[in-house]
């Protein structure tokens, strides 16, 4: 990712999908297109992004990403864990996290969905929560 | 021998003089000059794009009495992120929704489309309800019980466009199913006397209820009470 944002930034580079991690927002975002967008909150961990044209998935959100990813992912992690953390096993981890609640025939295929795109992208995120 | 061994010394002499006359001069100086001291540099030394370079602070109605006007900070970490991977829109959703202006970009305002640039569109103060308690974690915030969501009804918005060379903002109207939801996290302890309580963090586009064309949809189960 070039990291210049200046006057001179050009307002019509194209966007290139990456996953970033917004502190702020404690959200991690994976989106495959810069385009007008529709929240769909699935739970109180992932929300669906669609296309606001076509209403279809074109990414999503991890919520409260700072939490998950200190109690469920970095204490299993090895000494000599990746760079990367790929978001298709974060997606995986809350699934199975929630594996015990019964999930709803929406909501599962939201995750399935995130998964998909998480999964086909190759997605990972780079940068980590600062207290990760 | 004696030659010798004084024109090696000579040498050595002239090798660690020249060797180390920076730091002679430097401990030589330093005792008659006062040390320099830190200072602070406001800004960058790039200049932040317009576009970029969001009000610091929003008026809004208090989350507590609507009848009464608060402050909120707003933050450009996230929004300079997004940036940063050259993605736009949700600055524009923010000039749109929220500040009530059209983003700052060359022609915004004399493009065809655009014109009359800022009609249909947003300023924080409009917003219809308010939320409190978002059910999930936030940071430190478990249950972020301390973010309060407005939620506002702009009937067009700004599109990024990279297609158009005249300019990087097409006005368009909001789909009808659709109202914007901005999230702000209250201070902690949240003082009402002081000129912000709270800063503006992120928002989006949501779809409405059925039973309420102008809350979200679920806003039951999304948020922990409605306080207007």
């Amino acid at each position: 990712m070039d990291d210049t944002i200046t006057v001179g930034t050009d307002l019509f580079a194209r966007y290139a999908p990456v996953a970033v991690y917004y502190e702020d927002a404690d959200t991690v975002e994976y989106i495959r297109q810069d385009v007008p967008s529709v929240n769909r909150r699935v739970d109180g961990f992932l929300t669906l992004v669609l296309d606001m044209t076509s209403r279809k998935p074109i990414g999503f959100r991890l919520k409260g990403f700072k939490n998950f990813y200190l109690h469920h992912i970095k204490n299993t992690e090895h000494e000599d864990r990746e760079e990367f953390l790929y978001l298709v096993g974060v997606i995986e981890k809350a699934i199975e996290i929630a594996g015990n609640k019964v999930f709803e025939p929406e909501a599962r295929e939201a995750y399935d969905q995130a998964c998909q795109i998480a999964k086909e992208d190759n997605a990972y995120l780079r940068e980590l929560p600062d207290a990760a | 021998m004696v030659l010798l061994h004084g024109l090696r010394a000579h040498l050595q002499q002239d090798y660690l003089r020249g060797r180390f006359r920076g730091i002679y001069e430097r401990v030589t100086t330093t005792r008659f000059m006062a040390a320099p001291t830190l200072r602070v540099i406001q800004g960058s030394a790039k200049s932040c794009p317009t576009w970029l370079d969001f009000p610091s602070t929003l008026v809004a109605l208090s989350p507590f009495d609507k009848s009464k006007p608060c402050r909120f900070r707003v933050s450009r970490e996230d929004a300079s992120k997004a940036a940063r991977a050259r993605r736009l829109q949700p600055i524009w959703d923010i000039w749109s929704a929220v500040i009530g202006e059209p983003p700052p970009v060359p022609n915004v305002r004399i493009w065809g489309v655009n014109v009359p640039a800022e009609e249909g569109l947003t300023t924080l103060v409009e917003a219809h309800a308010c939320f409190r308690g978002v059910n999930r974690a936030l940071a430190e915030d478990d249950n972020g019980d301390n973010v309060v969501a407005y939620i506002l009804k702009p009937s067009h918005f700004y599109e990024h466009v990279t297609t158009n060379m005249v300019c990087a903002a097409s006005k368009r109207p909001t789909p009808q199913d659709l109202v914007y939801a901005l999230h702000v996290r209250l201070d902690i302890p949240c003082d009402l006397e002081s000129a912000t309580i709270g800063v503006i963090t992120h928002g989006g586009f949501v779809r409405v209820g059925s039973e309420d064309s102008l809350l979200p949809e679920d806003h039951a189960s999304r948020y922990t009470s409605r306080l207007w």
